[in-house]
């Protein structure tokens, strides 16, 4: 299959414990049966809700957490269980920024050894002096200053803290970063800035990003694919022009009609989806989706959930009836396209 | 001639503390009628929260109110006494917070907490508490109320949460909701399904809305005039339309330039150089002309005072004060 | 040399907030003043604490004798003053050496939880409700008083509390994101667990250790007082207050000063403790630059 980062059906279960001997009485079922590639210098964003299941993706491919079915490979290599000296190793090659930045940053650090903490861990400086100098040269790149360095975290504003927390996930040289909703803390021009560092920094260090948002608009004008999380499993996953073109999942159309846009005084028709996000422990029957789709059918109710068929080139949907939302609901998106 | 329901004027709030003074609110006006939405918006450290904290008095001890009026159906808030604030609180001017999970008593069922309001400012009988408590929940939409004020806030969504919220405020028959980034916390499909319920409530009661927030995509929905604050004072005031269409002043343009919208890239978006100024040091003058492309020498030496430049249309800036 | 806000450590918050503290200033003044007597004492004190004067036993306070003198003729006032060092060398011994086990402790059960953590707990648990006192006493007895027992005795029965508020703020400060992300890093769990969650309970550690000190003190006096610790004619305070028991009718001096002492130094490290602990307040990091 290819790809820089690939992930194989890869299931994570969290027990639940009740009762004074801690007896599993079920599985929270945070993702289950996720298959995606990413490509080298892409930048794949991963949008979806609550519960759906996309901070544990993160922190699963990124190996903070252990897989439990599946399998994550990175360049060719399988990182699914490994552990000790190996999984320190793929540390470097990938890193994860957080979402949010001050709650990342020791407060009893100061910012250069923030920085710098993983390069003397993983021997990557001969002596101090390079040392600092590696670390002010980071600093820069985020468009920071030297002074900055001797500082601890309260003198800084969110932005700069996330700025600070991409030097360090610079440091070692990752190929691969996942961002985890890293500008959902910081207000709209800081934002702005943000996305357009992680934009350059990708382009200048060859850098691949798996980016997770709950915004779709921010995972709109970062991404090149964007693949669609609902109840841990990935719904639709195609190229963002087609996400937002002609999308495919009734759950895709529902979170586009639900973005507000920027016309004043415009109040959209919306696609008002009955219920609420169940939970994951006791997901529905058949397709996860079915209770909330105002298209589900017999088939959707009961036996298998739909399999993830590709169903033009590149463009993946797990539904039975691919096609009927596009049919039902196209002049939702005529109405999108004007923004 | 619709009446002005709260008119602030000239609001200077400054805070005490052990770094020095903050001076967080300088020279706030505007005013909101009954009926309307106001969207006051701006990004961290404008003073939008510590306006409403300020409006509702529940400033924090180390905060001054230096100058100013809050003027609510005829009254002047800021010379009430506790007891008399005590009454407007909840009652006629009610506040929803942004994180239903913390603003839940966790030990109080639904009722219990909606009952808190009803007894302390209406006084009422326990079955038409608990009518009352049914009736409000099935004006914001959710389902089977009987059970649902049985439950305890653990028990609830959160969207469910940030509903039972909305009616705790209701209870007490509010002319103004003042709503402090009621959504920033949702999913966007409940946030979609949040604003439906507020249209609809405003339809149905007629009330007048504070709504504060961060993100410009509600206000254009849902506002009828915005202010927009930067660094404790008023940029830009007028009605929402001309905001958008129009903007004047030259934060408001680049803050719209730099919200990402669908079917853009990265590189389409406008970044405002510099950073938000520390309040403890406001800059001199302007307090935008550190990071104003169109900075001039008298920006640096004078505050640029709110000034109706067309009609309806306010703003703070010198490009517009030819005098 | 004021450094701005902004570059403010901790350690530099805490002594700004101090040194505004009046009543911390006069705590901190007296231990200086206690440190310094106890090093300087062969200098300051006019007679030998040891050497008995059978020509003036049991005299009052007076003029040549501040404190009176005891019924071997030694001077109170001298035999206190040296007494300083024996309660400062017992309040620090006792304070490392619980540290030592107890933090050590403390930090595996909280950062490792599972077997490492049940197990440290259960031994925290047993120590914990055996009678503190009893068991010091029967410690000392077995090592056979002096110093070094002393010291023994009483850390053994202190650290086990300890063990118990460092595990509890190990556990908070592990769940931080910051922990987390010092081992996305690749960060080793000893480096994680001496630079990032040791330093982040230091605040804790540092007002419980000194409001302990005096725990110390007294439970040395203690242990004096009922003759399984330090022995004479070691000018030890509780040893003091102990052998003037007999005297306390004819001569009330030769127990009350001592006591008085270890009033003083208990209530002084009391103080001290307090007010780091106001000083050392969760609303430690400067007020941030957006309010």
């Amino acid at each position: 299959m290819g790809g820089l980062i690939q992930v194989e059906n890869l299931k994570k279960y969290f027990p639940v414990k009740k009762g004074f001997l801690k007896r599993i009485v079920g599985y929270v079922k945070a993702i289950d049966g996720v298959s995606f590639i990413v490509n080298k210098g892409e930048t794949l964003g991963l949008v979806g809700e609550s519960g759906c299941g996309k901070t544990t993706l993160g922190r699963t491919v990124d190996r903070l957490l252990v897989p439990t079915e599946g399998r994550i490979y990175f360049d060719g290599r399988e990182i699914t269980h490994i552990q000790g000296k190996k999984l320190k190793e793929t540390r470097k090659d990938i890193q994860i920024v957080f979402q949010n930045p001050k709650a990342s940053i020791d407060p009893r650090m100061t910012i250069a050894d923030v920085i710098g903490e993983s390069l003397k861990e993983h021997s990557l400086v001969k002596d101090e002096k390079e040392l600092k100098e590696r670390v002010l040269e980071l600093i820069r790149e985020v468009g920071l200053e030297e002074e900055h360095l001797s500082r601890f975290r309260h003198a800084f504003s969110g932005g700069q803290l996330q700025r600070i927390t991409i030097a360090r996930t610079l440091a070692m040289g990752p190929k691969v970063i996942v961002l985890d909703e890293p500008t959902s803390a910081l207000d709209v021009s800081v934002q702005a800035k943000i996305l357009k560092l992680l934009k350059k920094l990708q382009k200048e260090h060859n850098l691949t990003y798996l980016f997770i948002s709950h915004d779709l608009a921010v995972i709109s004008v970062i991404s090149d694919r964007i693949a669609v999380i609902y109840l841990g499993k990935i719904v639709e996953l195609t190229d963002t022009k087609r996400i937002f073109n002609s999308p495919m999942h009734p759950y895709t159309w529902a979170l586009l009609s639900s973005n507000p846009g920027l016309i004043p005084k415009h109040k959209p028709k919306r696609i008002i989806l009955k219920g609420e996000i169940p939970s994951p422990i006791n997901p529905p029957s058949g397709c996860r989706f079915h209770p909330r789709c105002p298209f589900a059918k017999d088939i959707c109710k009961k036996g298998e959930p739909p399999p993830f068929t590709e169903v033009k080139k590149g463009h993946f949907v797990r539904c039975y009836f691919p096609y009927l939302a596009q049919k039902e609901w196209a002049p939702f998106l005529k109405e999108k396209l004007t923004h | 001639m619709t009446k002005i329901l709260l008119d602030i004027k000239d609001l200077i709030v400054y805070f005490y503390t052990e770094e020095g003074i903050v001076k967080a609110l300088e020279d706030v006006g505007f005013s909101i009628k009954k009926g309307e939405t106001l969207g006051l918006v701006g990004e961290t450290g404008c003073g939008k929260s510590t306006t409403a904290s300020t409006i509702m008095y529940l400033l924090p001890p180390t905060a001054r109110v230096l100058k100013g009026e809050i003027v609510f159906k005829g009254k002047d808030l800021l010379k009430l006494s506790e007891n008399e604030i005590n009454e407007i609180r909840g009652r006629e001017i009610a506040m929803v917070y942004q994180d239903p999970m913390t603003s839940l008593n966790p030990v109080l069922t639904v009722e219990d907490q909606i009952a808190e309001v009803l007894i302390y400012h209406f006084t009422m009988a326990k079955k038409e508490v608990k009518e009352r408590a049914i009736n409000l929940l099935k004006d914001v939409d959710i389902p089977a109320p009987e059970r649902v004020i049985r439950m305890y806030p653990h028990e609830l969504s959160g969207g469910m949460k940030q509903r039972v919220m909305i009616a705790m405020a209701l209870a007490g028959n509010p002319d103004l909701l003042i709503l402090d980034e009621p959504t920033t916390a949702l999913d966007v499909t409940v946030q979609a399904q949040f604003l439906n319920l507020i249209e609809k409530l405003q339809e149905k009661y007629g009330i007048s809305i504070l709504w504060i927030t961060h993100d410009l995509t509600v206000i254009a929905e849902m506002a009828d005039m915005v202010v927009v604050m930067y660094a404790g004072y008023v940029v830009e005031y007028t009605d929402v339309t001309s905001l958008f269409k129009n903007s004047l002043h030259p934060y408001t343009s680049l803050l719209l330039k730099a919200v990402p919208r669908i079917g853009t890239r990265v590189n389409d978006l406008e970044i405002i150089p510099g950073v938000v100024p520390n309040l403890l040091y406001p800059p001199s003058g302007c307090r935008f002309h550190p990071r104003c492309p169109s900075v001039k020498s008298i920006c640096k030496k004078q505050k640029p005072p709110l000034m109706e430049v067309e009609n309806n249309h306010f703003v703070a800036c010198h490009l517009y004060n030819e005098n | 040399m004021v450094k701005s806000y902004l570059e403010r450590s901790t350690v530099q918050v805490v002594k700004r907030r101090l040194l505004r503290d009046k009543v911390a200033q006069i705590g901190l003044f007296t231990i200086l003043l206690i440190i310094l007597i106890s090093i300087f004492v062969p200098f300051l004190a006019p007679y030998s604490p040891v050497e008995p004067d059978y020509s003036k036993t049991l005299q009052p306070p007076s003029k040549n004798h501040f404190f009176g003198t005891d019924e071997f003729g030694r001077d109170i006032f001298s035999r206190t003053l040296y007494g300083t060092r024996y309660a400062l060398i017992v309040g620090l011994g006792v304070v490392f050496l619980a540290s030592a086990i107890g933090i050590t402790l403390g930090l595996l059960a909280g950062y490792f939880g599972g077997i490492t953590d049940g197990m440290i707990m259960r031994t925290v648990d047993i120590m914990m409700s055996i009678p503190a006192l009893v068991l010091a006493i029967a410690l000392a007895g077995v090592l056979g008083g002096g110093l070094k027992s002393i010291i023994i005795a009483i850390g053994v029965i202190s650290w086990a509390s300890l063990a118990r508020l460092v595990r509890g703020e190990t556990l908070s400060i592990k769940e931080e994101p910051y922990i987390e992300v010092a081992d996305s890093l690749g960060i080793s769990n000893l480096h994680i667990i001496f630079k990032h969650i040791l330093p982040n309970i230091s605040s804790s550690l540092i007002v419980y250790t000194t409001l302990s000190m005096p725990d110390a003190i007294l439970t040395s006096a203690a242990l004096s007082f009922l003759g399984v610790g330090m022995q004479p004619p070691t000018p030890e305070w509780g040893l003091m207050v102990s052998e003037g028991r007999n005297f306390l009718g004819s001569a009330w001096w030769i127990s009350t000063f001592p006591g008085l002492a270890i009033m003083v130094i208990s209530l002084t490290f009391n103080i001290v403790g307090d007010a780091l602990r106001d000083a050392l307040d969760p609303k430690l990091e400067g007020k941030g630059i957006i309010n």
